[in-house]
């Protein structure tokens, strides 16, 4: 019923057009997706569906599209951009490399404002110094920046409202996901944020803040034996101690939730990925090590952990799976079941109740995964022993020790960048990566200055001619309907429209749009520089804008090896790129 | 991601930013009269802030050498990355992503081959300490810990993920995983042997002897003997085309270990002045 009421609200908003020009409310973020002339919400919905539902350009037209204006970021920072634009009042709001945020007129390019944060010396940022986008509510837009601050800024002048440290960045931590907000009752609207460290030690939690003052509300940690807080006390520990985790291991074992969080509001849960155990070296931690490398549903009135999945129980190469959840309706032997799909590190696709957490089914969504046979039937993987890595402590001193070939590689299946839903096609689109990884103990590494113990990982691509893959996976017949190759690794999210389109960025600098039935290609444009950023649609004066952040970076051009070949002489950039149709073709 | 990145034999991140760093052979440091050394940050008792001061073996080392030099000292306080290659990079011989300069010379670098073979950009400089693993335990149970049997019963404190932690974790076939008490931060392992909550801590001979010697309740030093427990040389480095000021912090280095300066340091620490051999 209140849904109905929300709905109806819009529908007043997209008749008067001047009710978008204010202050965000509960009603407009609730319903961010069904709106075509904003884009409110990381994910275009709350859900992260990333279906547009704009279809002014479709598979007929979308060959006609031409650049509308292009931004430059400016400064010598040109690094990786991930973020995913927002588009509200006539602004589009982009952050950028450095923890950077620019408002920008969305009809011409110009610019409005922009503010850059202050980074302190010594922060540590874990792979590249990227952003991957900003949330926005009431007159405020907010975003994170890599010393692990929110900062809320008045979205109209950029002017600094309040910024409050998520934790020490001394102590390891940053902040580069996109926050999101979240209406509750009991406290209002909320700004929940998970936490990220490129240091041992730190350990995964979600956190709210009230989206006015930035105070604390509630936190979950990810890690079982840790304990909750809800206005500054003690609310419930996640899990039991001790039953997954042997000795203290628990209050340093990892569990990051680095890369942000969904929502759904028909099951009023939030949604966050939860990272890999730690230390890497799973001889060390015997135990499933919950709730690390797992999916955690909250509830946002209060942190209480609702439910929790594992993806990879006692978790052994990197496969980091804070892959995003994403909502949507399971239509499947004539019945309709509330679901999320999430596509893991690991290389498995997952379809889990969500209402409950409960295992429905998974099935790979990359070629030849070495570490587990298939995925059981209670939603337990099936491991190959002989394909994990070994113990290093075990290998003869000064040897390089035995070999083991894993796939997917450490940067997994799908890594941050973000899939796709369309409820027309009921398909997933999703950028995959097929690679795997050599994996020898280094008996002698140095860190800081003291001799170490580690592991030696050479990524290798699987195929001669891609790594990347963009895969249209059915979530009923669990079966991946088609495929178009890419030679680099992707690294950009995707969006789909009611267009019947499928856009996403390479690489190779191609911002491409596809038939989402067929994964024809139907239109490219090389924006010159590589895409790591999710695109986005919004329609203004009538038209429909496609926009997406430009500048290559992130993880993959840290790596070397074989990977690097395939991504050879691309250079970096700092750009926001907008296209449309010219007005003739519109017309027609 | 990170935890395993640290490990990683990485391309350097640096490749694609244009500004390298100009070599500051002897006389560029002598004319621009400061001899900036890059020293780790929170790494007792070789560098860490106190009162708002830089304290430690490798900072008055520092200073020891800029003074031979006769040059003023400055130094950068480095955060530690994922590994020695990266710390070299951020430390010697490009300086950090945001921009801060890299020091002339590095302190605490390991003396290995190997470091240089898989570094063409760094020198290294002369060892000055030999390092390795001690663990302080009450005195009246150093016998049973001298195995580590003691940890199947009893608990004992180290400094997460370091090889110190590693060992701890790995002994005995992972017997002892239930009593490691893990630390973030040099001296909190002492601090917990101090309150009673263990009955050992264990760590690099060095962080070890320091707090030792300072702590209210009595203690025994002891080397339990196990294969990754290995002594290490610790020197500098400093830019591949230095090679004159590394020349220059050899000779020096060497008339400081003459002249019994580093011996007085390192005992003002607490520390014993283990020389390494001088025939590399």
């Amino acid at each position: 019923m209140k849904r109905t009421i929300l709905a109806s609200v819009s529908v007043l908003g997209l008749t008067l057009g001047s009710a978008f020009a204010g202050p965000v409310t509960d009603a407009d973020i609730l319903n961010d997706g069904k709106n075509p002339k904003e884009v409110l919400t990381n994910g275009i919905g709350l859900q992260g569906q990333r279906y547009s539902i704009l279809d002014k350009i479709n598979t007929k037209n979308v060959q006609n599209l031409v650049p509308a204006w292009s931004f430059s970021f400016g400064g010598e920072k040109q690094r990786g951009q991930e973020s995913q634009a927002i588009v509200h009042d006539g602004m589009v709001f982009v952050t950028g490399s450095y923890s950077r945020i620019y408002a920008i007129d969305a009809k011409t390019g110009e610019k409005v404002w922009e503010y850059d944060a202050r980074l302190p010396e010594g922060i540590m940022p874990c792979c590249d110094v990227i952003n991957r986008g900003a949330a926005i509510y009431g007159d405020k837009v907010y975003f994170s920046t890599l010393d692990a601050q929110i900062v809320a800024l008045d979205y109209k002048t950029g002017k600094v409202a309040w910024h409050k440290a998520v934790d020490d960045f001394k102590a390891g931590y940053s902040q580069s996901a996109a926050p999101i907000i979240v209406p509750t009752k009991a406290n209002g609207a909320l700004i929940i944020t998970g936490v990220s460290g490129g240091e041992f030690g730190v350990v995964g939690r979600v956190e709210a803040r009230d989206v006015n003052t930035g105070e604390l509300v509630w936190t979950r940690p990810t890690l079982e034996g840790l304990m909750g807080t809800y206005k500054g006390k003690e609310s419930s520990m996640t899990g039991k101690a001790n039953e997954t985790w042997a000795g203290d291991m628990y209050k340093t074992g990892g569990g990051a939730t680095w890369l942000g969080g969904t929502y759904d509001p028909e099951t009023h849960l939030v949604f966050f990925g939860a990272g890999n155990p730690a230390p890497w070296n799973s001889w060390l931690r015997p135990g499933d090590n919950k709730w690390a490398a797992s999916r955690l549903a909250i509830d946002p009135e209060n942190g209480e952990l609702k439910w929790a999945f594992q993806t990879t129980p006692h978790e052994g190469w990197d496969f980091d799976g804070v892959n995003e959840v994403i909502s949507f309706d399971l239509k499947k032997d004539g019945k309709t079941t509330k679901a999320v799909a999430t596509a893991d590190r690991n290389g498995f696709f997952y379809v889990l109740d969500r209402t409950n957490g409960k295992f429905i089914a998974a099935k790979p969504f990359v070629e030849k995964i070495s570490w587990a046979k298939e995925i059981d039937k209670n939603g337990r993987p099936v491991f190959i022993d002989e394909n994990r890595p070994g113990d290093p402590t075990k290998s003869e001193d000064g040897k390089q020790g035995k070999t083991v070939f894993a796939v997917p590689s450490f940067l997994g299946g799908k890594n941050q960048m973000p899939m796709a839903y369309s409820p027309q096609t009921q398909l997933f689109y999703v950028p995959a990566n097929e690679w795997g990884m050599d994996i020898h103990n280094e008996p002698v590494v140095y860190k800081k200055g003291a001799a170490y113990l580690g592991a030696g990982f050479n990524i290798k691509p699987i195929f001669d001619d891609h790594i990347g893959a963009l895969k249209a996976f059915d979530p009923v017949s669990m079966s991946i309907k088609w495929q178009v190759n890419n030679k680099a690794p992707l690294w950009g999210g995707v969006m789909t429209t009611a267009g019947g389109l499928v856009f996403y960025g390479t690489p190779e600098g191609y911002l491409k749009a596809l038939d989402a039935k067929t994964g024809k290609e139907l239109w490219k444009f090389n924006v010159g520089t590589g895409i790591v950023a999710p695109p986005i649609s919004w329609e203004q004066d009538g038209e429909q804008y496609i926009g997406v952040a430009a500048g290559w970076g992130g993880a993959v051009p840290l790596w070397g090896g074989e990977v690097a070949k395939s991504f050879k002489g691309i250079n970096q950039g700092g750009s926001y790129w907008v296209f449309k149709l010219p007005p003739k073709s519109a017309a027609n | 991601m990170r935890a395993i990145g640290a490990f990683l034999s990485l391309a350097v991140l640096g490749g694609a930013l244009a500004t390298d760093v100009q070599a500051r052979p002897l006389d560029a440091v002598k004319s621009a009269g400061v001899l900036r050394v890059t020293v780790y940050r929170d790494y007792r008792p070789w560098s860490w802030q106190e009162d708002g001061r830089l304290k430690g073996i490798d900072v008055e080392i520092g200073a020891a050498l800029a003074k031979a030099l006769g040059v003023k000292v400055d130094y950068l306080v480095l955060r530690p990355d994922d590994n020695l290659n990266d710390d070299l990079r951020n430390g010697v011989w490009r300086g950090s992503i945001l921009g801060e300069a890299p020091g002339d010379v590095m302190l605490h670098v390991p003396n290995d081959p190997r470091v240089e073979e898989s570094n063409d950009k760094i020198k290294l400089t002369a060892p000055y300490q030999i390092e390795g693993y001690a663990l302080a335990v009450d005195p009246a149970k150093a016998t049973e810990a001298q195995d580590f049997s003691l940890f199947e019963r009893e608990k004992v404190a180290v400094d997460i993920a370091t090889l110190a932690d590693i060992i701890l974790l790995s002994a005995r076939d992972h017997k002892l995983i239930n009593n490691v008490v893990h630390v973030r931060g040099e001296g909190k392992a002492a601090q917990a042997y101090e309150k009673g909550e263990v009955v050992a801590f264990y760590g690099e001979s060095a962080e070890v002897e320091h707090l030792a010697h300072t702590s209210s309740r009595p203690v025994t030093i002891i080397h339990p003997q196990h294969k990754l427990a290995k002594t290490i040389a610790i020197g500098g480095a400093v830019k591949a085309d230095s090679v004159d000021l590394g020349d220059e912090i050899d000779r020096q280095m060497a008339a400081l270990a003459e002249s019994g300066e580093l011996k007085k340091i390192f005992a003002s620490h607490g520390v014993e002045w283990r020389p390494p051999a001088q025939d590399r």
